[in-house]
């Protein structure tokens, strides 16, 4: 593998805390140095979806044509100038998002645009299957227009035993009234590097629902950014993950409250295995003029093993009076009252660990509105969660 | 809704005297102030060394670059050591009139004689009274002034414990204190003893562009007991003062300690102060903080629950009002087996300032049966003010149980409208409702201190 070994800062701390944690950001040490580009081609794409292939420098324009305005900034969190240095932020940052740029080879971003009031409620499907040894990048654009809906399933997929790179750059952009649900499940084999960045803007009423499955992979990063700028847009991240092996999960979640009434839900249900250490990050951004805008986040983590890590650094950031801003953190290991009721009905602790496991991804994946991608979830975590 | 919660009302504290007669030692951080610093106080060699050891760390660390800003703070513009024109005297009587009506004024020799087991007064650089009661002095408890435990009968005791637990590696304004520091105070309560009533160390700091750095070492030897109060004040200047002091506490197996803070420097104070503790086994801590001064603050006591069974609570409030940034909060880390930890923050922003609640949460790997739960709440009462949660947890074991809530909100509408229809007015129904939300601080308070946090809280309310 063709490798790149600059250190890259992917999924930064909104604001820094204590650097012997070290918490305050993800460091990537190689990515290879050309990945391929995703050939993708979507069969029969609904009336009033239009799908096109663009150059990056037409992406900025695009940008600045159709999103709402979100200049780079000084952000002043606890008085402490942070340099936002994304004209269109996303969650891993500017340094992945320049490599996705320059990496590929080719110059390619996929636009998907979703025309005004078109409400399409069957999913469209967007499959990646990688092979041992695959190395591929993806970039998108999607723009949902004013009170269109699409739901888009996302699956990347291989082998169970490959290796390899899958990079996902998705940069969404939600007119007034816009409803998106973007499914992402990533199935690939323990020896995956992941890189999973999106970055969304949300205009009056929008809503955007992520569900977020991270079930393979050796080394896994994921970053979701939402600008919550519009009246009443709402933003909600499922997310449930599967870390084992020698596995490190890095996971970043920043929302940020511009609009009034704007609320945002975030929950993360996870088991960490084995040798595996994992980090969140997540973020809720109460700015100056969010009045009564509310934002709640929730983590849960199953441990299963003496030999995991498990981080979690979950802030609420606050300069406007009118709002309401929650965390909840439950980390441990299985419920002994549980895990003893269950053997007492003649079920072995494992059997039992394995149906918790189970239970606790479930939960997540219910979110997933088809029923094919749900049933390919459960395989796969049956298939590891022993 | 109207804004009718006060500031804290400073005036008890504002008031100051001239620093005629008093030895000062010219502003900058130079190996020459750090010599002449050891030779006023008559370091043994050890310390003397340790004190050049800190400059040199001192010097080639970096400031903090996570926390509010301390930009306005000059070295250059600080003298570390002002020694006012008394020695330490055991009778307010001998007291200078000036410091001793300071204290007065502050309510020390009055809360010594009603409800003090020992009292330590600091003016500046230099403890001005130190005394214990005779009953408490027969039980074998030592309450000293640092610079006379460095010399005296508990020497090596000193020497084994002093900046053991904050090395002056720890970060910069922990090698500045290692460097210049000067007064505090030295406990030692014996095993089994237990101290019925507290004692309490009073840290004034008179003097303008200058710094405390009084260190507090405590010793609580096995299953004994200590409650210690520790206040702090200045007036107020328009340039930098600075307080960079240490806090040192041994709980010994079976120990308890309880140390409660009322801080309240005036509001151009940098309060760069660090506290930790170590808790063996089956021991006890419990940090009772309020942060209500500085003009900027970084305060995080550390827990280090090192033997099995060992327990900790931390309860605090922090109040931010107009041009305070105050970044507050507390470490745990969980080494023993069956560790426990509890955090309950609260605090308040207001009129433009910021609050900044900080903390984090570390299960070792051999804290096999651990468990934490923190509990945080902020409440905002105006738009111009910040609030900020930064939490975090590292979970190095699966035999741990971590449980976190933070809450980040306003004064209720709703609350108001019920007291406002039991025919309490909107002022009233508003400090009501901040004076139920401090509560959890202030009754973990003796009554004496509880009244004088709710003196700093003041909730006085506009249209009454």
């Amino acid at each position: 593998m063709n490798k790149k070994t600059k250190t890259k800062r992917i999924g930064i701390l909104s604001v820094p805390t204590w650097n012997k944690l070290q918490m305050n950001e993800g460091l990537v040490k190689t990515l290879p140095a050309h990945p391929e580009n995703v050939e993708t081609s979507f069969q029969g794409l609904p009336n009033g979806v239009a799908h096109f292939t663009i150059s990056s420098a037409q992406v900025e324009t695009y940008i600045k044509n159709h999103a709402p305005s979100q200049p780079a900034e000084l952000i002043v969190a606890g008085k402490t100038p942070i340099h936002h240095p994304q004209a269109f932020a996303t969650g891993l940052g500017k340094e992945f998002a320049d490599y996705a740029k320059e990496a590929s080879g080719e110059d390619i971003t996929h636009l998907v645009s979703v025309e005004k009031d078109t409400r399409i409620s069957d999913p469209i499907l967007w499959g990646i299957r990688c092979e041992n040894g695959g190395e591929s990048i993806t970039r998108q654009l999607i723009h949902v227009k004013e009170n269109a809906e699409i739901v888009l399933i996302m699956t990347a997929e291989s082998p169970l035993s490959a290796k390899g790179f899958s990079g996902i750059s998705t940069r969404i952009i939600l007119e007034k009234g816009a409803n998106m649900i973007l499914v992402r499940a990533q199935m690939l084999g323990k020896g995956f590097q992941v890189m999973d960045d999106i970055g969304a803007s949300l205009e009056e009423d929008a809503r955007l629902k992520v569900v977020h499955m991270e079930l393979g992979g050796r080394e896994v990063f994921t970053g979701v950014h939402a600008e919550l700028i519009g009246k009443r847009a709402r933003f909600e991240n499922r997310a449930g993950y599967l870390a084992e092996r020698d596995s490190s999960f890095d996971m970043t979640v920043n929302v940020i409250h511009r609009g009034k009434e704007s609320e945002s839900e975030i929950a993360y249900d996870g088991v960490l295995k084995d040798r595996a250490r994992k980090i969140l990050r997540d973020t809720i951004d109460f700015r100056s003029g969010a009045g009564k805008a509310k934002g709640d986040e929730q983590e849960n983590v199953l441990l299963l093993s003496d030999d995991v890590e498990n981080k979690s650094m979950p802030v609420i950031l606050c300069e406007e009076e009118d709002m309401e801003g929650r965390h909840g953190a439950t980390i441990g290991r299985l419920d002994e009252d549980m895990l003893f009721y269950l053997t007492t009905r003649g079920i072995d602790p494992e059997e039992a660990a394995r149906m918790m496991v189970r239970a606790r991804l479930q939960a997540v994946a219910r979110h997933i509105p088809d029923h094919a991608t749900e049933a390919r979830i459960y395989n796969y975590i049956d298939g590891h969660a022993g | 809704m109207g804004d009718t919660v006060r500031d804290v009302d400073r005036s008890l504290y504002d008031f100051r005297y001239d620093e005629d007669d008093f030895y000062r030692i010219e502003s900058g951080l130079t190996k020459d102030i750090v010599l002449r610093i050891a030779k006023e106080k008559n370091d043994p060699a050890w310390m003397r060394d340790f004190r050049l050891k800190s400059l040199e760390i001192y010097n080639r660390s970096q400031v903090p670059q996570w926390g509010p800003p301390i930009d306005g703070l000059d070295m250059d513009h600080i003298a570390t050591y002002v020694r006012p024109n008394t020695g330490m005297k055991g009778s307010w009587d001998e007291v200078p009139d000036d410091i001793k009506n300071t204290f007065e004024k502050l309510g020390i020799p009055q809360a010594e004689r009603e409800s003090l087991a020992g009292v330590g007064a600091q003016y500046d650089s230099e403890l001005v009274y130190h005394n214990l009661q005779k009953e408490v002095a027969e039980q074998g408890v030592i309450y000293t002034d640092l610079e006379s435990a460095l010399v005296g009968e508990y020497k090596d005791m000193v020497k084994e414990h002093f900046m053991k637990l904050v090395p002056p590696t720890d970060h910069k304004f922990a090698a500045l204190h290692g460097a210049v520091w000067s007064g505090g105070s030295f406990v030692y309560v014996p095993k089994g003893v237990k101290v019925e009533i507290p004692l309490q160390s009073y840290f004034r700091l008179n003097a303008k562009g200058a710094g405390q750095f009084e260190h507090t070492l405590i010793i609580v030897d096995e299953g004994a007991d200590l409650h210690f109060i520790e206040g702090c004040s200045a007036p107020k200047y328009n340039e930098a003062n600075l307080h960079a002091g240490c806090v040192e506490l041994y709980v010994r197996k079976n120990a308890r300690l309880r140390y409660s803070t009322i801080e309240n420097w005036s509001k151009n104070m940098y309060n760069l102060n660090t506290k930790r503790a170590l808790v063996e086994e089956g021991a006890r801590m419990e940090w009772i903080s309020g942060s209500f001064g500085s003009h900027t603050s970084y305060l995080y006591p550390t827990t280090i629950l090192k033997g099995d069974g060992g327990h900790c609570e931390f309860t605090g409030i922090t109040f931010a009002g107009e041009g305070q940034n105050l970044d507050t909060g507390a470490k745990m880390i969980h080494v023993g087996k069956k560790t426990s930890s509890y955090i309950n923050s609260k605090s308040i922003s207001k009129s433009g300032g910021v609050s900044t609640y900080r903390s984090s949460i570390q299960i070792m790997k051999t804290a096999k049966g651990a468990k934490s739960s923190v509990d945080c709440a902020s409440l905002m009462l105006d738009s111009r003010s910040r609030s900020d949660t930064i939490p975090a947890m590292d979970v190095r074991t699966s035999d741990a149980d971590v449980g976190h809530e933070a809450k980040i909100g306003r004064i209720s509408d709703e609350a108001v409208f019920y007291l406002m229809s039991r025919g309490i007015s909107e002022a009233e129904a508003r400090a009501m409702i901040v004076s139920g939300f401090a509560s959890p601080v202030s009754k973990e308070l003796p009554l004496e201190y509880a009244a004088e946090m709710n003196n700093l809280i003041k909730l006085e309310m506009e249209n009454t």
